[in-house]
């Protein structure tokens, strides 16, 4: 099979009236990391949960391992790992009891338990019950419940959350190595750009509910592909109609795209001719402001 | 469902109980009482006192804290551990987690539900096992007559699992609570609605049958398991009923995440749910349905097992009325058995058990099943059967104080309001007929057909005395006296077809005799009625109409040759020879108890053993109190006795003498130790013949004249102002005593 998951047509929403997802089309392709990007509130999280069966998918839209997911589950979640929402713990346990609560569920090796500790990085706080655990600490056991059994889907909402840069690093290579070495796919979801872009393969962004882009980082590329360069200016609108692919950002200023540093001379120059005074050439454009834009409407 | 997944759930839940200190828990409530049982006895030492028929310490013990264990602590120990082990999962998205697992949502639900049972039942084991265990070691350091080391495997295991079945009605309610609700306050609300609702329960003598914690509350009423009909009580099965439901609800409504989602999504899902109610109230109606002892076609059965220091060879039953011998059952190994084709009318019996007596409703058809366990001290039978809640009824004369009866009636009240008489009579009545329609036993055990119907018509009788007296005392002509006609219609259509029990009530005899004189003034009634009833036809009606009369007479009479001489007159008015040996008999004793008769032959025995008699005391007045180290009354009568006796102290002509009936010396003896000296204190060797004397109950009064014959054989009790009158008026010197 392609896709570990595929979404066709999901409408979802507790009142038929406010709908919290429209017309979302998702396909996660096998051995993919998949990043799924949008604001707060936009319908990650909701989204996430009908994947991963917590909210009932009447319509049967979401397919998992090919499979309509109020079928598989719940024995389907044993190749299954998951992080939503926040971290799920017993606080009154410690670290090791809770990874040991994974084992004796999903009938693990307790040498896991240890192996995976080492790989977030907690093989310290083995016995530390999980109530004096930092945030960060905290975070780090939420991946370990995940990645404990060696599942072949992972599912994270917002893993990085609460963990300082050395540590965002450590989880971005734990990823891309269990990508990469054992072929895991990873759906991942983020509102912090910068990382996300660092790891991806394929992404998805979704705003208010309706899914804005869906593909591989290439197609993703190609959209914005252009850079541009950005003109600060009086009187922006006497200009622009000099220009090729320029848009009027504001009233002194105007967004060009450019394909190399010649062309940005050679537009000054064609706009100085006719009289413009320049004040300011910076680059604009970029996965974050296409983001911005991509979702600021509505 | 998947086992798979219900083994995993239960260790995940088991293992997550860790830290939690539940475990801990369940053991400390278990064995808190026993232990603060045997510590109470290590520090007082009348709690130590066992006073009660042979049984094996585990059962005493267990018998004695089972309702302060299950009725509270067990309670409390359910709704904690039900609301800890689902906060556990309530706080830090426990659920969402447990649901990303491979288990199913059933999975999760029973695994939860199964750790609070666990724990239940380790706490009811941890419980029994310490009751026995610490009951054995007090009896090991305060050992106790009547209280045996063995152990009963049957009973406790018996009571094991009526603890085990109680408790699930609780257990699936508070888990369903606890899991549907978020946070901790509402399911511990609950629970403690429920103590309220027991509470209310108790002071109000009413049973809640759909709440599950009242169904624990009336399995707790027997804490002696043998007193059951069946294995389980109606209330246990109520429990596992309610355990049932709940647990389905309470899984529905979170596998479905909602209640609305859960019942009222769709069509489908609101047929189902009403469908699924209808279900539930059959199932609850046919539980809680009331009990009406099945009886047996054609034949009657009377058997029993004994448990006697005396191993009497025959029990014999007797019928009340006339204390006529019906069948003398012989008594092997300890069982008797005795099943008879003969009609037994319905009535009031005995069973006599070598001079203990026990009372017995009984009619055609019954299947009664006795439990007798006697001793010298204690007389204990536990009726099962078909007359249960006759029995019950009948051993529990408090039935409620009457404002109509008591005061109204009584004191002779609303002569000039009958508006409001009749009122209050109504209300009365009311109270009276709902009372019988309502009355059950703890088991759900009903009144039999006919007891309901005797009750009835006993009832509408005493209103209809009670009104009768109501309109001699006002006026009989005047209209405006007399009772609302639907009112008095009603009581009337009662009591036309009278029971025979009914016939030998009190209630009838008044009301019959009341209609005789229904226009004779007063001074003339005696006679009118010894007239009318000559009148009557012979029938069971009639004797049993005239030997009441006849005994009231006797009463009133003083002189012992016109009471024979009455007697001898009326004799032949009779139609069954028995009524005439049982007026005989009554006589006879009436007559014995003339004053100046001769005081029955009784051998005394003083406290070291020598005999001595009442001859000593001639020439002087003796008051003797009949008593007996079992007999509860004298408890309180006997301090008054020797109150009166150091009263009296000075009064050198009367003596004050304490007798005992008991049959064991040796407790007697033990028991004087502590009396005070104005008493003197004797032991009756040959009590029986003071049944000449009528003597069968105590606490028993009689007072001797100076020449050793009878000066009142039956003196009123030392608390009454008549008492200290009769001592007045024989004391030597008149002294002039205060009252206190």
């Amino acid at each position: 099979m392609e896709n570990v998951i595929e979404i066709n047509n999901l409408n979802f929403g507790f009142e038929p009236q406010k709908l919290i997802l429209k017309n979302v089309n998702l396909s996660v392709p096998k051995g993919s990391i998949y990043g799924f990007l949008g604001a707060n509130g936009a319908g990650k999280s909701t989204t996430m949960r009908l994947i991963m069966g917590l909210f009932n998918d009447d319509e049967n839209a979401v397919k998992v391992f090919g499979e309509n997911v109020s079928k598989i589950y719940p024995n389907g979640l044993q190749k299954i790992g998951s992080l939503i929402d926040y971290p799920a713990f017993y606080e009154h346990l410690s670290g090791y009891d809770n990874l040991k609560i994974v084992c004796i569920i999903r009938k693990l090796d307790v040498k896991r338990i240890d192996e995976v500790l080492e790989q977030v990085g907690l093989s310290n706080a083995r016995n530390i019950k999980m109530k004096k655990y930092s945030l960060g600490m905290k975070q780090r056991l939420a991946i370990a419940l995940a990645l404990i059994s060696n599942p072949e889907l992972l599912v994270l909402d917002e893993p990085v959350n609460g963990l300082d840069p050395n540590g965002m690093l450590e989880m971005r290579e734990l990823l891309i190595k269990l990508n990469r070495e054992n072929g895991v796919t990873i759906l991942i979801s983020s509102h912090l750009l910068q990382e996300i872009d660092k790891m991806v393969t394929h992404l998805g962004i979704i705003s208010n509910g309706e899914i804005k882009f869906e593909g591989s980082k290439e197609k993703l590329n190609e959209l914005y592909k252009f850079q541009k360069t950005k003109f600060t200016l009086s009187n922006a609108k006497d200009f622009i109609s000099f220009v090729e692919n320029a848009e009027l950002k504001g009233e002194n200023e105007i967004s060009i795209i450019t394909n190399s540093q010649e062309d940005i001379a050679r537009i000054n120059r064609i706009l100085v001719e006719k009289g413009a005074h320049i004040y300011q050439i910076s680059p604009a454009g970029g996965l974050e402001e296409w983001f911005m834009e991509i979702t600021k409407q509505n | 469902m998947n086992f798979e997944h219900l083994k995993k759930a239960f260790k995940t839940e088991w293992l997550k109980i860790k830290g939690l200190g539940l475990l801990l828990m369940g053991l400390i409530f278990g064995i808190l009482l026993p232990v603060l049982g045997l510590l109470v006895k290590i520090f007082k030492e009348n709690a130590r006192d066992y006073d009660g028929v042979s049984k094996t310490v585990g059962q005493f013990s267990i018998e004695s804290f089972l309702s302060s264990y299950a009725g509270f602590f067990l309670i409390i120990f359910i709704i904690i551990t039900a609301t800890r082990i689902c906060q556990t999962d309530h706080k830090n998205n426990g659920w969402t987690f447990l649901e990303t697992q491979p288990l199913s949502k059933i999975s999760i639900y029973t695994g939860k539900f199964l750790a609070v049972f666990v724990l239940s039942v380790i706490s009811i084991l941890v419980f029994i096992i310490s009751s026995v265990i610490i009951g054995s070691i007090t009896e090991i350091i305060f050992p106790q007559d009547n209280l045996s080391l063995n152990i009963n495997f049957s009973w406790i295991l018996h009571t094991f699992l009526r603890l085990v079945i109680m408790s699930l009605g609780v257990i699936s309610l508070q888990i369903m609570l606890s899991v549907v609700i978020r946070g901790f306050v509402w399911p511990f609300m609950i629970g403690f609605l429920g103590f309220v609702i027991n509470i209310v329960g108790n002071v109000r003598r009413e049973t809640y049958d759909f709440v599950p914690y009242n169904n624990v509350e009336t399995s707790l009423k027997f804490p002696n398991s043998d007193y059951l009909n069946s294995y389980f009580n109606y209330s246990e099965m109520l429990s596992l009923f309610w355990g049932i439901v709940f647990f389905i609800i309470g899984y529905l409504i979170y596998s479905n995440r909602g209640i609305k989602s859960a019942f009222f999504k769709n069509s489908s899902k609101i047929f189902k749910t009403i469908i699924g109610l209808a279900v539930i109230a059959g199932i609850y109606f046919w539980i809680s349905k009331p009990v009406f002892p099945q009886k047996l076609e054609g034949k009657t059965i009377v058997e029993g097992t004994i448990i006697s220091d005396k191993h009497p060879k025959f029990v014999t039953l007797l019928s009340n009325e006339l204390r006529d011998e019906i069948a003398k059952i012989p008594v092997k190994n300890g069982k008797f058995y005795w099943e008879t084709k003969d009609k037994i009318p319905f009535a009031e019996y005995s069973l006599d058990i070598d001079k203990r007596f026990t009372p017995l409703i009984l009619s055609e058809g019954d299947h009664i099943i006795f439990e007798i366990n006697s001793d010298k001290k204690h007389f204990e039978v536990n009726q099962k059967g078909t007359r249960k809640a006759e029995a019950q009824f009948m051993q529990s004369q408090d039935n409620g104080y009457s404002y109509f009866y008591e005061f109204t009636v009584r004191e002779k009240k609303l002569t000039n309001d009958p508006k409001k008489f009749y009122e209050e009579a109504q209300e009365e009545w009311k109270e009276n007929h709902q009372f019988l329609d309502k009355y059950r036993t703890k088991e759900n055990i009903h009144f039999a057909d006919d007891f309901y119907e005797f009750k009835k018509q006993q009832y509408a009788l005493k209103m209809m005395n009670a009104v009768s007296d109501y309109q001699r005392m006002t006026s009989l002509s005047d209209k405006k006296f007399s009772p609302p006609s639907d009112f008095w219609n009603e009581l009337q259509n009662i009591i036309k077809k009278p029971t025979n029990l009914l016939l030998t009530t009190k209630e009838y005899s008044d009301w019959k005799i009341k209609s005789f004189l229904a226009s004779t003034p007063a001074k003339n009634a005696d006679s009118m009625i010894f007239v009318k009833l000559s009148q009557m036809p012979k029938s069971t009606e009639k004797d049993q109409l005239l030997k009441n009369q006849l005994l009231k007479n006797f009463d009133l009479m003083r002189d012992e040759n016109q009471r024979n001489k009455l007697f001898a007159q009326k004799s032949v008015e009779f139609s069954n020879p028995k009524f005439v040996s049982f007026v005989g008999k009554e006589l006879q004793i009436i007559n014995n108890q003339q004053k100046g008769k001769p005081f029955p032959a009784l051998v005394f025995e003083d406290e070291s053993g020598k005999k001595v008699s009442l001859n000593q005391f001639k020439g002087k007045y003796v008051v003797i109190d009949l008593w007996a180290t079992w007999c509860g009354p004298c408890k309180e009568t006997s301090p008054v006795f020797e109150y009166q006796a150091k009263n009296y102290r000075y009064q050198d002509n009367i003596v004050f003498l304490a007798a005992s009936i008991d049959e064991d010396k040796n407790k007697w003896k033990l028991d004087i130790k502590n009396k005070k000296s104005d008493v003197t204190q004797w032991w009756i060797a040959n009590s029986n013949a003071l049944q000449m004397l009528g003597v069968n109950a105590i606490p028993r009064f009689i007072m001797i004249d100076p020449q050793g014959k009878i000066y009142n054989a039956n003196m009123p009790r030392p608390n009454e102002t008549n008492f200290e009158e009769i001592l007045d008026i024989v004391g030597e010197s008149k002294s002039f005593h205060f009252e206190m």
